[in-house]
């Protein structure tokens, strides 16, 4: 019936690797997991690494693999899909402290964009512009430009091109917009 | 026996390996597409269910760190075989039958569970069981009943994405298929790198440590789970 024969080690080598393992896994959990996955963070090493920023950003905690890639738009859960049915697409843009970035649709001239995006409370500077398709001269132009926390409304495409948000996070954490849409668009995402 | 099948295992290894490198680079935009797809698809869709599938085990440590702690002190090809063909029958019968009478445990304390399989694969593997028992419980049963408990969990988290009815069973025939392949590839590289390490003295001179470190892999995903389980579960 035995096919391995691992040599059996004493029950002093046996306690030995029993602590020692269960001593590692405790501090790894204490000082990394839970504060990167959960925001519990006793030690204050999670605050201290910036670990803790990845458990507030992302809920997706039961996979594992999503959670290294906090700068990455991730796909929002069925449940919270389905209580926005009148949306065709929602996304979450966590955008770095301290970084700016874009997220574009394409729209042919005249196509329609309704949005509204909100960020978990925070305020990000943001320009809503519009860059016509095939322009090489840097010519933008811009619908919406303020400091918020939220914004929704409307677009009727003045031209055919590339048109969405660029969105700056002046503060030192993180911050999450949930960007829903619904129109004639056609993603680009991330820019 | 045992260098020719080395030397097989090296051939077909290699494209292998480069095939997987190539994968992982789009594994971060892949994830949320594969949860798009999910959502949103309707009736048989064969070749993605296998991918899926496949991707579920080659990315997943808690079955992929169960497997090294089973296949650690098999030496002989057949006994590998075996015992991985008791996962196999375990983890697909609690797969299709989960999946099929809709019935969802609670992931995080599956995972648990999972976690603590392999605590007990390290521990046997160090000769615990013997030791304090003074026999050795069934290691081909035990792999089989954890097989049983994984299964369970893969069962789970097909089920989280609400699958349609239409062609359910042909999906689910393929996501278990894509687990197998998966399964597959991943026990190749353990093995190639274990086969490696066997050949040096270190193997045995570590292998208390690193059965060690097993059983502290298996206890860092049971406290991570539980700790899910309280504040989400």
């Amino acid at each position: 019936m035995q096919d391995s024969n691992p040599p059996i080690q004493s029950v002093k080598s046996l306690t030995l690797a029993s602590l020692c393992a269960t001593l590692l896994a405790g501090v790894v959990l204490v000082t990394a997991v839970l504060p990167a996955e959960y925001g519990i963070d006793p030690t204050g090493f999670g605050e201290m690494t910036g670990l803790i920023s990845l458990s507030s950003s992302n809920n997706t905690a039961s996979t594992g693999t999503a959670n290294a890639c906090a700068e990455q738009p991730v796909a929002v859960s069925a449940a919270q899909a389905a209580s926005n049915l009148q949306w065709q697409d929602t996304v979450k843009i966590v955008v770095p402290a301290g970084e700016g970035l874009e997220y574009k649709f394409h729209l042919a001239k005249g196509a329609a964009l309704e949005y509204s995006w909100s960020t978990d409370g925070a305020a990000l500077y943001f320009d809503f512009h519009g860059e016509p398709q095939g322009d090489k001269t840097g010519y933008f132009k811009s619908y919406k430009e303020t400091t918020d926390s939220q914004s929704s409304g409307s677009l009727s495409a003045p031209f055919e091109g590339s048109h969405g948000w660029y969105w700056e996070n002046k503060s030192g954490a993180p911050v999450t917009v949930v960007l829903n849409t619904k129109g004639a668009y056609r993603i680009l995402g991330l820019m | 026996m045992r260098p020719a099948i080395q030397r097989n295992i090296r051939l077909i290894g290699l494209p292998l390996c480069l095939f997987l490198l190539s994968a992982t680079a789009f594994a971060h935009g892949v994830d949320a597409n594969t949860e798009r797809f999910l959502l949103t698809n309707q009736g048989i869709a064969i070749g993605p269910f296998l991918y899926i599938g496949a991707k579920h085990m080659v990315t997943g440590y808690d079955h992929l760190l169960f497997l090294v702690g089973v296949i650690f002190f098999l030496f002989r090809t057949r006994d590998v075989l075996i015992y991985v063909s008791l996962f196999t029958l375990g983890h697909s019968l609690t797969l299709l039958f989960g999946v099929l009478s809709h019935i969802s445990v609670n992931p995080f304390l599956i995972d648990a569970i999972i976690g603590l399989s392999i605590v007990y694969k390290g521990f046997d593997n160090l000769g615990g069981f013997q030791r304090l028992l003074g026999f050795q419980p069934n290691t081909k049963w035990a792999v089989m009943i954890f097989g049983l408990f994984h299964g369970f969990g893969l069962a789970t988290k097909l089920q989280d994405f609400s699958l349609p009815d239409a062609g359910l069973w042909k999906n689910l025939l393929a996501f278990n298929v894509g687990v197998e392949i998966g399964q597959f590839l991943a026990l190749l590289f353990i093995l190639i790198a274990l086969d490696f390490w066997r050949r040096h003295r270190s193997y045995y001179t570590f292998s208390t440590a690193t059965n060690t470190l097993l059983m502290s892999g298996g206890l860092i995903l049971f406290g991570y789970q539980i700790t899910g389980y309280i504040i989400h579960g």
